[in-house]
Protein backbone atom coordinates (compact mmCIF):
# COMPACT_ATOMS: atom_id res chain seq x y z
CA UNK A 1 0.00 0.00 0.00
CA UNK A 2 2.90 2.57 0.30
CA UNK A 3 4.04 2.05 -3.13
CA UNK A 4 0.52 3.18 -3.80
CA UNK A 5 0.31 5.81 -2.22
CA UNK A 6 3.82 7.32 -3.71
CA UNK A 7 1.76 7.03 -7.42
CA UNK A 8 1.04 10.33 -8.90
CA UNK A 9 -2.72 10.46 -9.12
CA UNK A 10 -4.23 12.12 -12.58
CA UNK A 11 -7.43 13.28 -12.87
CA UNK A 12 -9.39 14.96 -15.58
CA UNK A 13 -11.31 17.87 -15.59
CA UNK A 14 -13.44 18.22 -18.83
CA UNK A 15 -15.64 21.27 -20.08
CA UNK A 16 -18.21 20.69 -23.01
CA UNK A 17 -20.94 22.91 -24.03
CA UNK A 18 -23.23 23.95 -26.38
CA UNK A 19 -22.31 27.96 -27.46
CA UNK A 20 -24.99 29.56 -29.67
CA UNK A 21 -23.79 31.70 -32.51
CA UNK A 22 -22.90 34.79 -32.40
CA UNK A 23 -22.16 34.21 -28.16
CA UNK A 24 -19.32 33.80 -25.93
CA UNK A 25 -18.93 31.99 -23.05
CA UNK A 26 -16.62 31.35 -19.81
CA UNK A 27 -16.77 28.53 -18.14
CA UNK A 28 -15.31 27.42 -15.17
CA UNK A 29 -14.78 24.47 -13.28
CA UNK A 30 -12.59 23.71 -9.56
CA UNK A 31 -9.33 21.63 -9.77
CA UNK A 32 -10.34 18.12 -7.87
CA UNK A 33 -6.74 18.15 -6.62
CA UNK A 34 -3.42 19.50 -5.68
CA UNK A 35 -0.77 19.18 -8.53
CA UNK A 36 0.43 20.30 -12.28
CA UNK A 37 -1.88 20.15 -14.92
CA UNK A 38 0.16 18.78 -17.79
CA UNK A 39 -2.23 18.37 -20.85
CA UNK A 40 -4.92 20.49 -22.07
CA UNK A 41 -6.39 18.48 -25.05
CA UNK A 42 -8.87 20.78 -27.27
CA UNK A 43 -11.40 19.42 -29.69
CA UNK A 44 -13.40 21.30 -32.21
CA UNK A 45 -15.99 18.82 -33.94
CA UNK A 46 -16.21 19.34 -37.99
CA UNK A 47 -18.52 22.37 -38.98
CA UNK A 48 -16.74 24.77 -36.35
CA UNK A 49 -14.46 26.16 -39.66
CA UNK A 50 -11.88 27.90 -37.45
CA UNK A 51 -14.64 30.27 -35.90
CA UNK A 52 -14.82 28.86 -32.57
CA UNK A 53 -12.16 30.38 -30.53
CA UNK A 54 -11.33 28.56 -27.45
CA UNK A 55 -8.77 29.89 -24.71
CA UNK A 56 -7.60 28.03 -21.09
CA UNK A 57 -7.00 30.15 -18.15
CA UNK A 58 -6.43 29.48 -14.81
CA UNK A 59 -4.38 31.39 -11.67
CA UNK A 60 -1.15 30.25 -12.95
CA UNK A 61 -1.81 31.28 -16.72
CA UNK A 62 -3.28 31.21 -19.91
CA UNK A 63 -3.11 28.99 -23.04
CA UNK A 64 -2.24 30.15 -25.61
CA UNK A 65 -0.05 32.94 -24.00
CA UNK A 66 -2.58 35.80 -26.53
CA UNK A 67 -5.48 35.44 -28.53
CA UNK A 68 -7.59 32.40 -28.86
CA UNK A 69 -6.89 28.72 -30.61
CA UNK A 70 -9.60 28.10 -33.39
CA UNK A 71 -9.78 24.89 -35.75
CA UNK A 72 -11.70 22.48 -36.81
CA UNK A 73 -12.20 18.97 -36.89
CA UNK A 74 -9.37 18.46 -34.84
CA UNK A 75 -8.07 17.47 -31.35
CA UNK A 76 -4.64 18.62 -30.40
CA UNK A 77 -3.12 17.75 -27.58
CA UNK A 78 -0.96 20.19 -26.04
CA UNK A 79 1.74 19.69 -23.20
CA UNK A 80 1.98 22.50 -20.43
CA UNK A 81 3.17 22.46 -16.71
CA UNK A 82 1.14 24.65 -14.42
CA UNK A 83 0.61 24.27 -10.60
CA UNK A 84 -2.45 24.28 -9.60
CA UNK A 85 -3.79 23.85 -5.92
CA UNK A 86 -6.51 21.86 -5.10
CA UNK A 87 -10.02 24.04 -5.77
CA UNK A 88 -8.77 26.49 -7.86
CA UNK A 89 -10.69 27.60 -10.72
CA UNK A 90 -10.18 27.02 -14.04
CA UNK A 91 -11.60 28.82 -16.77
CA UNK A 92 -12.55 28.13 -20.14
CA UNK A 93 -13.35 31.10 -22.78
CA UNK A 94 -15.29 30.34 -26.04
CA UNK A 95 -16.29 32.54 -28.71
CA UNK A 96 -18.81 31.42 -31.10
CA UNK A 97 -18.29 33.60 -33.60
CA UNK A 98 -20.25 31.58 -36.47
CA UNK A 99 -22.95 33.71 -36.95
CA UNK A 100 -25.62 30.79 -37.75
CA UNK A 101 -24.98 27.88 -36.12
CA UNK A 102 -24.14 26.82 -32.25
CA UNK A 103 -21.02 24.69 -31.55
CA UNK A 104 -19.88 22.29 -28.86
CA UNK A 105 -16.23 22.52 -28.06
CA UNK A 106 -14.42 20.44 -25.54
CA UNK A 107 -11.61 20.77 -23.01
CA UNK A 108 -9.80 18.56 -21.21
CA UNK A 109 -7.79 19.48 -18.42
CA UNK A 110 -5.55 16.62 -17.30
CA UNK A 111 -3.90 17.28 -13.63
CA UNK A 112 -0.91 14.66 -12.20
CA UNK A 113 -1.46 15.07 -8.65
CA UNK A 114 1.71 15.57 -6.57
CA UNK A 115 3.07 11.97 -5.30
CA UNK B 1 -18.34 23.25 -15.22
CA UNK B 2 -20.91 25.77 -14.97
CA UNK B 3 -21.20 28.60 -17.35
CA UNK B 4 -20.46 31.81 -15.52
CA UNK B 5 -21.06 34.28 -18.28
CA UNK B 6 -22.74 34.62 -21.66
CA UNK B 7 -22.44 37.17 -23.86
CA UNK B 8 -22.59 38.30 -27.40
CA UNK B 9 -19.61 38.41 -30.19
CA UNK B 10 -19.37 39.76 -33.46
CA UNK B 11 -20.19 36.56 -36.44
CA UNK B 12 -17.05 36.29 -38.63
CA UNK B 13 -18.70 33.92 -40.67
CA UNK B 14 -20.78 31.14 -41.08
CA UNK B 15 -19.58 27.45 -40.49
CA UNK B 16 -21.75 24.16 -40.82
CA UNK B 17 -23.73 22.59 -37.96
CA UNK B 18 -21.37 20.49 -36.42
CA UNK B 19 -22.12 17.07 -35.29
CA UNK B 20 -21.72 17.34 -32.17
CA UNK B 21 -25.14 18.66 -32.18
CA UNK B 22 -26.26 15.17 -32.30
CA UNK B 23 -24.51 13.17 -29.77
CA UNK B 24 -25.21 12.03 -26.63
CA UNK B 25 -23.65 14.05 -23.76
CA UNK B 26 -22.52 10.96 -21.24
CA UNK B 27 -25.77 9.72 -19.31
CA UNK B 28 -27.87 12.98 -19.43
CA UNK B 29 -30.84 11.95 -21.19
CA UNK B 30 -31.19 14.64 -24.15
CA UNK B 31 -34.40 15.39 -25.23
CA UNK B 32 -34.87 16.05 -28.94
CA UNK B 33 -37.01 17.26 -31.18
CA UNK B 34 -38.92 13.74 -31.73
CA UNK B 35 -39.19 13.25 -28.02
CA UNK B 36 -41.24 14.65 -25.32
CA UNK B 37 -40.39 14.87 -21.35
CA UNK B 38 -42.36 11.95 -19.40
CA UNK B 39 -43.82 11.71 -15.86
CA UNK B 40 -45.62 9.71 -13.96
CA UNK B 41 -47.20 10.49 -11.01
CA UNK B 42 -49.07 7.56 -9.08
CA UNK B 43 -50.56 8.11 -5.45
CA UNK B 44 -50.28 4.53 -3.73
CA UNK B 45 -51.46 3.11 -0.65
CA UNK B 46 -50.06 0.41 1.49
CA UNK B 47 -51.78 -1.65 4.39
CA UNK B 48 -48.95 -1.62 7.45
CA UNK B 49 -46.94 -4.69 6.73
CA UNK B 50 -48.34 -5.53 3.21
CA UNK B 51 -47.38 -4.43 -0.45
CA UNK B 52 -49.45 -2.88 -3.03
CA UNK B 53 -48.64 -3.58 -6.93
CA UNK B 54 -49.45 -0.69 -9.47
CA UNK B 55 -49.47 -1.51 -13.05
CA UNK B 56 -48.73 1.18 -15.05
CA UNK B 57 -49.67 1.58 -18.69
CA UNK B 58 -47.67 3.00 -22.06
CA UNK B 59 -49.36 4.25 -24.63
CA UNK B 60 -49.27 1.89 -28.07
CA UNK B 61 -46.62 2.66 -29.74
CA UNK B 62 -44.67 4.83 -27.76
CA UNK B 63 -41.23 3.86 -26.05
CA UNK B 64 -40.83 5.35 -22.37
CA UNK B 65 -37.39 5.92 -21.47
CA UNK B 66 -37.40 6.33 -17.81
CA UNK B 67 -34.07 7.52 -15.88
CA UNK B 68 -35.67 8.47 -12.64
CA UNK B 69 -37.57 6.74 -9.82
CA UNK B 70 -38.81 8.41 -6.66
CA UNK B 71 -41.39 6.96 -3.76
CA UNK B 72 -42.00 8.72 -0.45
CA UNK B 73 -44.20 8.77 2.28
CA UNK B 74 -45.11 11.24 5.18
CA UNK B 75 -43.53 8.76 7.88
CA UNK B 76 -39.97 8.14 8.93
CA UNK B 77 -40.48 4.42 7.96
CA UNK B 78 -38.96 1.88 6.02
CA UNK B 79 -40.00 1.25 2.10
CA UNK B 80 -39.22 -1.15 -0.61
CA UNK B 81 -39.68 -0.76 -4.31
CA UNK B 82 -39.56 -2.98 -7.00
CA UNK B 83 -39.65 -2.37 -10.46
CA UNK B 84 -40.41 -4.84 -13.22
CA UNK B 85 -41.07 -4.35 -16.72
CA UNK B 86 -43.29 -6.88 -18.90
CA UNK B 87 -42.53 -8.88 -21.59
CA UNK B 88 -45.48 -10.14 -23.40
CA UNK B 89 -43.91 -13.25 -24.25
CA UNK B 90 -44.91 -16.16 -24.51
CA UNK B 91 -44.63 -16.66 -21.98
CA UNK B 92 -45.85 -13.33 -20.67
CA UNK B 93 -43.80 -12.47 -17.49
CA UNK B 94 -42.47 -9.86 -15.41
CA UNK B 95 -38.97 -8.85 -14.77
CA UNK B 96 -37.18 -6.69 -11.72
CA UNK B 97 -35.03 -4.03 -13.67
CA UNK B 98 -34.40 -2.19 -10.41
CA UNK B 99 -35.20 -2.04 -6.64
CA UNK B 100 -34.62 0.34 -3.88
CA UNK B 101 -35.54 0.65 -0.21
CA UNK B 102 -34.75 3.81 1.85
CA UNK B 103 -36.57 5.30 4.89
CA UNK B 104 -39.06 7.76 3.86
CA UNK B 105 -38.06 8.57 0.70
CA UNK B 106 -36.59 6.17 -1.94
CA UNK B 107 -34.77 8.01 -5.26
CA UNK B 108 -33.51 5.65 -8.06
CA UNK B 109 -31.54 7.11 -10.50
CA UNK B 110 -30.86 4.37 -13.57
CA UNK B 111 -28.07 6.48 -15.52
CA UNK B 112 -28.33 4.31 -19.05
CA UNK B 113 -32.53 4.94 -18.78
CA UNK B 114 -34.44 1.99 -19.06
CA UNK B 115 -37.01 1.60 -22.29
CA UNK B 116 -40.27 0.41 -21.34
CA UNK B 117 -42.76 -0.70 -24.46
CA UNK B 118 -45.79 -2.04 -22.75
CA UNK B 119 -46.37 -1.46 -19.76
CA UNK B 120 -44.12 -1.75 -16.12
CA UNK B 121 -45.52 -2.12 -12.29
CA UNK B 122 -44.36 -0.77 -9.12
CA UNK B 123 -44.58 -2.88 -6.24
CA UNK B 124 -44.33 -0.85 -2.67
CA UNK B 125 -43.77 -3.37 0.06
CA UNK B 126 -44.05 -1.24 3.90
CA UNK B 127 -42.82 -3.29 6.38
CA UNK B 128 -43.72 -1.19 8.76
CA UNK B 129 -47.44 -1.58 11.13
CA UNK B 130 -48.59 1.65 9.83
CA UNK B 131 -50.48 2.09 6.80
CA UNK B 132 -49.24 4.94 4.23
CA UNK B 133 -49.76 7.19 1.59
CA UNK B 134 -47.12 7.08 -0.53
CA UNK B 135 -46.34 8.64 -3.75
CA UNK B 136 -44.83 7.04 -6.43
CA UNK B 137 -43.36 9.40 -9.55
CA UNK B 138 -41.12 8.26 -12.20
CA UNK B 139 -39.23 10.67 -15.04
CA UNK B 140 -38.18 10.16 -18.32
CA UNK B 141 -38.63 10.61 -22.06
CA UNK B 142 -41.57 9.32 -24.63
CA UNK B 143 -40.77 8.77 -28.26
CA UNK B 144 -42.84 6.85 -31.02
CA UNK B 145 -41.57 3.86 -31.50
CA UNK B 146 -40.51 3.87 -35.06
CA UNK B 147 -38.01 6.72 -33.85
CA UNK B 148 -36.77 4.55 -31.16
CA UNK B 149 -35.92 1.79 -33.59
CA UNK B 150 -34.74 4.48 -36.30
CA UNK B 151 -37.02 3.45 -38.62
CA UNK B 152 -38.71 6.57 -39.83
CA UNK B 153 -41.57 5.10 -41.87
Amino acid sequence: MKELALLKQTTQVTFRQQVAASTGVILQALTPIKGTITELTFHWPNGCNSLVQVAFKCRGGRFPYIGFLALNDATPVYKVSIAVYKWEILEVEVLNTDGVNPHTPSVIVTIEGVA
Amino acid sequence: MSVVRSFPVPALGVGRVDYSENVEVGVEPLIRSWESEYRHREDIAVAGGGSTQVEIAIVADTVVILYDFFLSTPRNVLLHMTLEWYDAGPPPTWAIFAEKSGYQNVELHLERGVPLFDRYRVTVVNPSPLALATVFSAHGIVTAEESYWGRYV
